[in-house]
């Protein structure tokens, strides 16, 4: 991120015994979280670090009864936008597309060929390129959604947006996803016969 | 029953349907392949996704907790500023240059003199005595420097 680091002032030793225990317990989560998000080492680093001053700052505000991992994401969360923005001069938000509610598809089946399990053996490293190529506020959503497995509610609360927004980039994410590996599934198959 | 859309099917798999809706998809899963198809693909997506995610899973570098213990770290007082490198190494340099410079300065200073009225004692002290006689009183100035080599 190679943001300045800004002076502190002195923790108190209270502060300082909540940030050891904060990253004792969470310390692994948030850095696997953050480096999902930012597929990169040295930013994810950067990133955890920042967001455990931040927690320790703000230790106060955390409302006990409510999930402190969901907190920390949600800072992580937060750092990383402003970090874009600050990277970009101007961050520009995804207006989501679908928030109506959705309806049923149709009479028409979706035709859809099941992937074969030799395939799936290989698109381990299309899936991980496609994750890449995603945009930050749709891979943040991915993440949340299908690797931490929080619900659209939850997500929304952590990003700090609409369920209809979260919904809808998700199924962007997931249809980008698809897309990539559909691609390279079809090569796959097409060297293969 | 209309075939539900992707979207919802993912919404299904999520449990994020109402209770109607989900019973809806889920009765219409079991009867439909085609949108069993789609449903199954969608989560061997996500299988393939977590599974790939899992093998980049890595521990907490210790840098991170090294550099915000770091960064709370008390202020150190006085005392203890002295001991650090950016200070510590100057102050040892120039404790290294006055000891060398200061100690050839105070030996120059204090180098014992050659006196040459210790010669001339005790050259009037043996211009007194005659060589080889034994009954020859040795003056006091040569009976300490004689007192080793006495004559059997």
């Amino acid at each position: 991120m190679g943001a300045p680091r800004k002076p502190l002032e002195p923790a108190t030793p209270e502060q300082r015994a909540f940030l050891e225990r904060a990253i004792e317990e969470h310390g692994k989560a948030t850095y696997n979280f953050a480096y999902r998000l930012t597929r990169n080492e040295q930013d994810a680093r950067d990133l955890t670090q920042e967001a455990f001053i931040r927690v320790m700052r703000a230790w106060h505000s955390f409302v006990p009864g409510t999930s402190f991992i969901s907190w920390i994401y949600r800072i992580v969360t937060n750092l990383h936008r402003d970090e874009l923005r600050r990277r970009k001069g101007r961050y520009e938000e995804e207006i989501p597309e679908d928030n109506a509610p959705q309806e049923f598809g149709g009479e028409r089946p979706l035709a859809e060929e099941p992937i074969e399990r030799y395939v799936e053996e290989q698109l381990s490293e299309p899936v991980a390129r496609a994750l890449d190529a995603l945009s930050p506020d749709q891979r943040n959503v991915l993440v949340l959604a299908d690797i931490e497995d929080y619900s659209y509610q939850e997500i929304a609360e952590i990003v700090g947006c609409s369920i209809g927004t979260v919904r809808s980039r998700l199924h962007r994410a997931r249809h980008q996803l698809r897309a990539h590996v559909e691609r390279i599934r079809h090569q796959i198959e097409s060297r293969n016969n | 029953m209309l075939h539900p859309s992707r979207t919802e099917i993912i919404d299904y798999d999520r449990r994020e349907l109402s209770s109607e809706r989900d019973a809806l998809v889920h009765a219409h899963l079991l009867e439909c392949a085609s949108c069993a198809t789609v449903h199954e693909n969608e989560t061997l997506l996500i299988s393939v996704l977590r599974t790939r995610l899992s093998t980049e899973e890595r521990e907490l570098p210790s840098s991170i907790l090294l550099a915000l213990r770091e960064r709370i770290a008390p202020p150190l007082a006085w005392w203890q500023k002295l001991t650090q490198p950016i200070i510590a190494i100057p102050v040892a340099a120039a404790c290294a240059l006055a000891l060398f410079f200061g100690s050839g300065y105070l030996h120059s200073v204090q180098r014992p003199q050659l006196d040459a009225a210790d010669f001339l004692q005790d050259h009037n002290a043996l211009t007194h005595t005659t060589p080889f006689q034994s009954d020859t009183a040795v003056p006091a100035e040569l009976a300490s420097d004689t007192s080793g080599d006495a004559q059997p």
